[in-house]
């Protein structure tokens, strides 16, 4: 199939046909033409530059489903987005045309209880990009409200902008924890995920930061972006209280936060084991439904578990991170690739199989 | 087994109530003694930390107190005082096998500058204090040596200790059970609760105090109002657990509170979270007598659930619609799987699940879609800084806690096993008093 960007289609007064990557089924992406809504009073019109692979669109990809999500009819993918402003709607006064944006993906109702306290990312009413049934990024265009675009500063590259997504998972992470220069961090898993929580824990001032993984290769990353400490462990329970042991000699003082990036019963029960009486555990990464862990001896010593659902009011922190140099998010960015109907199967399978992929990104 | 015979009631009151007794006590039946015995033993053998003498009267390094005004003989002060005159004291301990433990006879308790002498007046049984009587052991505390029992305490102050200010003899007050170390991180930061050097009446080594007399510092001491009874101030503690979990879980005039369990514990974080504000508190349990009790003592809904895993999700429904509204809260007074994954499912995203009962070790629990919902589950541990709080509660009448105490025991070898016995039984027997 030609190339996505050579296709344009006169139409609609001389606009170019927006083309997106829709997941038509298992391990089917294809690009295909996008028609986007019209562009509301309070809405801008974006033209996507740089998108990023998260996890959840590679299990989307290879199961149709996620969690809860699954989805039941042809969705485009994608959601850690930043582009450029092509048009503004009527009511839109803090941005113009040729404006450099992030987009946080999740468009709330603002009615409900939880939007009305500001937890609006626990939002029944959500809509957010690449979840079923609502349309992701992976486009030449979308139609985004204004207030959930943000100017990116001069110095902030566009694939930075991309990355103020996943970041804002370890920001919000952070600030669950109440991550700060007392509190001595542990965190488990160096994937992509945890590697953000790493430089957004730093950012925080977490005096001491000591990583754990399987994978040597994901450990050298995660010293060379800046963690005390790494621990390679096993994937067998049997090892669990030995890795216990390791994490807290590594830590030296007592590991007052633990951020469990991956979710499984070992690294729950390693985290809980670990940690510090009155202490926290912080669950991110969501993979299994049911885990058996030792949850009552933990809670006997006031060690609690904070859950993490995606963020909220976290971009303008994370350019003001990435703005100042506190965090570096060039390093995570592994892999490039257009968009073009190769390009996104090549990317697929290159963020799916991990390794040495940290971060896969569309340049658009 | 360490014991080769049960315990009998010793008449004689010819020790201190360090391992010099036992060694006496074994001596006289013609017993090996157990090689534990003046070892360090268990967790931290004898008890350490602030002013030891608290627990070692006669090894303290501190000022004795001597009521008599009799001359000290010359021969006395080259050895050990081991010698009262006085009037025994009698405590109970837990004695050879699980189920056995007698009366034994101790020296007088003397006093130390910030302690205060108190004649006990009231002590509950608590679910501990039965766990240890059955299996010798709760959680990781094991029983390795004879520890007197009880700790859920009130009674009147006899003698205080000559730096001690703001109580005088005859005073009546409740005990908070544990003494921290006060020098700690844990400590210094007002997470005393968490003190690794914690010595807590009846937790292994420390001793209890179903006893006529203990020593115990002043300012765990909480001087009870007129109108609140000695039972109502040893009430404090089981109360104690309860407010400190609705603290934790910031129970307060806009958040639904569902409570799993309708026990004594449930029991008391309902009173608790009624005083803290919660405008609607649903309860579950298994037992429609307990169901009752709850809705006496002010649950808005009860609902009546089974123990198998498979009824969850009906029960969720029904919990949901009692409430009417969201459940923000969730204090799990039972601490099983079936409970902890009923409150994970049952409460609101972005609400707290409270684990304060505590039934198994390992859980199989759904906590992945909880966390992915922002559930929060926390953790409460005994408490902290409590006893003012509930004692204005008990003085305003806010926490009425006298329907809890179900049945009441005299202070004698019989009664004593009478009443573990009935509280061990649960059913119709909720808090079970001792009047000593």
């Amino acid at each position: 199939m030609a190339d996505s960007a050579e296709i344009m289609v006169q139409k609609n007064g001389g606009e170019e046909e927006n083309m997106a990557a829709w997941l038509l089924g298992v391990n089917t992406l294809r690009i295909q033409p996008y028609q986007l809504p019209p562009l509301g009073p309070h809405d801008v019109k974006v033209g996507i530059k740089a998108l990023g692979i998260c996890g959840s669109d590679v299990h989307h990809f290879k199961t149709m489903r996620c969690a809860n999500f699954i989805v039941k009819k042809p969705m485009v993918i994608g959601h850690e987005c930043a582009g450029i402003i092509e048009a503004v709607g009527s009511e839109v006064k803090n941005l113009a045309p040729g404006d450099r944006v992030a987009l946080e993906p999740g468009i709330s109702c603002s009615r409900c209880d939880l939007c009305k306290n500001g937890r609006y990312n626990l939002c029944s009413q959500m809509r957010f990009f690449g979840s079923p049934p609502t349309n992701g990024s992976l486009a030449n265009k979308v139609v985004h409200p204004a207030s959930l675009c943000y100017k990116l500063p001069e110095n902030v590259s566009l694939e930075e902008g991309a990355m103020c997504e996943p970041l804002s998972v370890g920001v919000h992470a952070c600030r669950r924890a109440q991550v700060g220069p007392e509190t001595s961090v542990l965190i488990l898993g160096a994937g992509p995920i945890g590697l953000i929580t790493l430089l957004a824990a730093r950012a925080f001032g977490a005096p001491r930061v000591v990583m754990t993984d399987v994978d040597e290769s994901r450990l050298a990353i995660a010293k060379s972006l800046g963690a005390d400490e790494l621990i390679q462990v096993s994937t067998e329970m049997k090892d669990a209280s030995d890795e216990v042991v390791k994490v807290q000699t590594a830590m030296g003082t007592g590991i007052d936060v633990t951020f469990d990036c991956v979710g499984y019963n070992k690294t729950m029960t390693t985290a809980l084991n670990a940690t510090r009486s009155g202490g926290k555990v912080c669950l991110i990464g969501l993979a299994l439904s049911e885990m058996t862990v030792p949850l009552t001896p933990a809670a006997a010593r006031e060690v609690d578990v904070i859950g993490i659902f995606r963020y909220r009011n976290t971009w303008p922190l994370c350019l003001d991170f990435l703005k100042t140099g506190k965090i570096d998010v060039k390093p995570l960015i592994t892999h490039r690739f257009k968009f073009t109907q190769e390009g996104v199967d090549a990317a697929f399978e290159t963020s799916a199989r991990g390794g040495n992929a940290i971060k896969v990104m569309f340049n658009l | 087994m360490l014991w080769a015979k049960p315990f009998t009631i010793a008449a004689s009151q010819n020790w201190s109530w360090t391992c010099g007794s036992w060694t006496w006590m074994w001596a006289c039946r013609g017993v090996k003694r157990p090689r534990s015995i003046g070892s360090v033993a268990g967790r931290g053998g004898r008890p350490r930390g602030r002013e030891s003498g608290s627990w070692c009267p006669g090894l303290g390094s501190g000022p004795r107190i001597r009521s008599s005004s009799r001359p000290i003989r010359r021969s006395r002060l080259r050895r050990p005082r081991i010698h009262s005159r006085r009037r025994p004291v009698r405590r109970v301990r837990l004695g050879r096998s699980r189920r056995d433990f007698s009366v034994t006879m101790e020296r007088r308790i003397r006093s130390r500058p910030h302690d205060v002498r108190v004649r006990m007046k009231a002590v509950g049984i608590c679910g501990s204090d039965v766990h240890y009587l059955k299996t010798l052991r709760c959680a990781h505390f094991v029983v390795e040596e004879p520890m007197v029992i009880g700790h859920e305490c009130a009674g009147i102050v006899e003698e205080i200790g000559s730096e001690v200010t703001h109580l005088v003899p005859g005073d009546r007050v409740a005990l908070e059970p544990g003494i921290s170390c006060w020098r700690c991180s844990y400590c210094k930061q007002g997470s005393y609760n968490l003190c690794p050097e914690m010595k807590f009446f009846a937790t292994p080594p420390v001793h209890g105090s179903l006893a006529n007399q203990v020593v115990h510092p002043a300012d765990l001491c909480f001087k009870l109002p007129e109108d609140i009874t000695l039972e109502e101030g040893a009430m404090c503690e089981p109360l104690s657990v309860g407010v400190h979990a609705c603290r934790r879980a910031n129970v307060g005039p806009e958040t639904n509170v569902l409570i799993m369990g309708a026990g004594p514990i449930g029991l008391v974080a309902l009173l608790a979270a009624r005083a803290f504000g919660a405008p609607r508190v649903v309860i579950v349990d298994v037992d429609e007598f307990r169901l009752s009790v709850a809705k006496d003592l002010g649950a808005s809904e009860t609902v009546k659930v089974s123990t198998n895993e498979e009824d969850v999700a009906g029960e969720v429904e029904l919990i949901k619609k009692a409430m009417g509204e969201s459940v923000d809260i969730t204090l799990d007074c039972a601490g099983f799987n079936k409970t902890m994954t009923t409150a994970l499912n049952a409460t609101r995203p972005g609400g707290k699940v409270c684990l304060v009962g505590m039934g198994h070790n390992e859980m199989t629990v759904p906590l992945t879609p909880a966390a992915a919902r922002e559930v929060d589950v926390v953790g409460v541990f005994r408490y902290k800084n409590t006893w003012p709080l509930c004692i204005e509660f008990l003085r305003s009448g806010k926490i009425d806690v006298k329907p809890l105490i179900t049945h009441r025991f005299g202070f004698s070898q019989k009664e004593v096993e009478d009443a573990f016995e009935t509280s061990a039984r649960g059913g119709s027997a909720i808090k079970v008093m001792f009047n000593l």
